[in-house]
């Protein structure tokens, strides 16, 4: 599982829920089934880690009440090359 | 150290895979690549496939071992073949993407990928590249733009076939919604599609289709759309378009149109009249 904000290239993923680290955001996306079995089972506790590791980091890290202006890298436009 | 500029003209990609063996095992291949690097210093990737010995190669990939034709001549410009072991890539130094990503998907193989039950993996530049050529992290860090895989995470059936799929060498800057609903939706529905049918040739890639493109640090091309062709032996082919951006606007298409859209058709070895049918699929918006 990734340690939630340590990185912005790790990711992981239970049954098709996607989670991708950012330093800045964690994101979770997709959908996920418990089946009444050992799988359902081992996708409950990794959910339930990811949730806890991400509460321990935002209590424990200096959250500020809110984030602001997230983009950083530059885009700009370029005429298609291949027009 | 390689130079772009021969990096090669190679307007007949059916010619760099030569015709052989089914099996391929991942140690042959990275040693394949490794004579490939080596060769690349002094030659273009065009001329090497005349010169090197017939060897196992990403053929199997594709249907007919053919792989997708460059119809646009302008997207061979700066292009290199990238074989992995669950897919085959053409990638472009001129975007810092793939052009496009060709899988093979069988019952059994979206059967192992659905057992792996949690993945942890890590995106990365992509080693047989060198900087000038690839994508980075920090192209993509901050942009706005999702890392959207082409050969899809959920269809590697083990962790080293896993890691490869998060090479940026399979990545183009993807719109986050689109990345995570429909398109995710729909990869997951050729999978079960594959299930029901048995087998699946998938080509996968970004369209560059309008006049201007965004650009992501001065280095990564942003597609106008992507585009996802399937065919399926004994059935038909078919493939789907969506614009990368909020609109999502999404449209199935036949194989012929997509070609026409994009420059790249996926299956050259298909005749005339399957490539003119436009299937019945669904969309995912």
């Amino acid at each position: 599982m990734i340690k939630p904000f340590a990185d912005d290239d790790a990711a992981a993923s239970i049954g098709d829920l996607s989670i991708e680290n950012g330093t800045d955001k964690v994101t979770v996306s997709g959908s996920l089934e418990f089946t009444r079995d050992q799988t359902g089972l081992e996708r409950a506790r990794a959910l339930k880690q990811l949730a806890d590791d991400l509460i321990v980091e935002l209590e424990n890290g200096s959250a500020p009440q809110s984030l602001t202006g997230t983009q950083t890298a530059a885009v700009d436009q370029v005429a298609n090359p291949f027009a | 150290m390689r130079t772009l500029t021969q990096a090669g003209i190679c307007l007949d990609q059916r010619r760099m895979y030569p015709v052989r063996s089914t099996k391929i095992k991942a140690s042959a291949i990275r040693a394949v690549f490794g004579i490939l690097t080596a060769l690349l210093s002094t030659t273009s990737a065009c001329s090497l496939e005349t010169a090197a010995p017939a060897s196992p190669t990403c053929a199997s990939f594709h249907p007919a071992r053919t792989t997708p034709a460059l119809l646009n001549p302008k997207l061979a410009t700066s292009t290199r073949p990238l074989c992995f072991r669950a897919f085959a890539i053409l990638h472009s130094s001129v975007t810092r993407t793939p052009l496009y990503v060709a899988e093979h998907l069988t019952r059994a193989s979206v059967e192992a990928a659905r057992a792996l039950n949690t993945r942890d993996n890590r995106f990365h530049a992509e080693p047989q590249l060198i900087p000038a050529e690839r994508g980075e992290l920090a192209d993509y860090r901050g942009s706005g733009f999702d890392r959207g895989h082409m050969a899809p995470s959920g269809d590697m059936g083990n962790t080293g076939d896993d890691y490869e799929s998060f090479s940026l060498a399979n990545i183009v800057p993807q719109d986050g919604p689109l990345n995570r609903n429909g398109w995710a939706d729909l990869e997951g529905y050729v999978r079960d599609l594959t299930g029901k049918l048995g087998e699946t040739y998938v080509v996968t890639g970004p369209a560059f289709a309008s006049r201007n493109l965004k650009r992501l640090n001065g280095r990564v091309l942003v597609p106008s759309h992507v585009w996802k062709a399937i065919y399926v032996p004994g059935q038909g082919a078919g493939a789907w378009i969506v614009s990368n951006d909020r609109q999502q606007q999404w449209e199935v298409v036949s194989i012929a149109t997509l070609a026409t859209r994009t420059g790249i058709d996926p299956f050259p070895s298909l005749d005339r009249a399957a490539k003119a049918k436009v299937p019945a699929f669904p969309t995912f918006d």
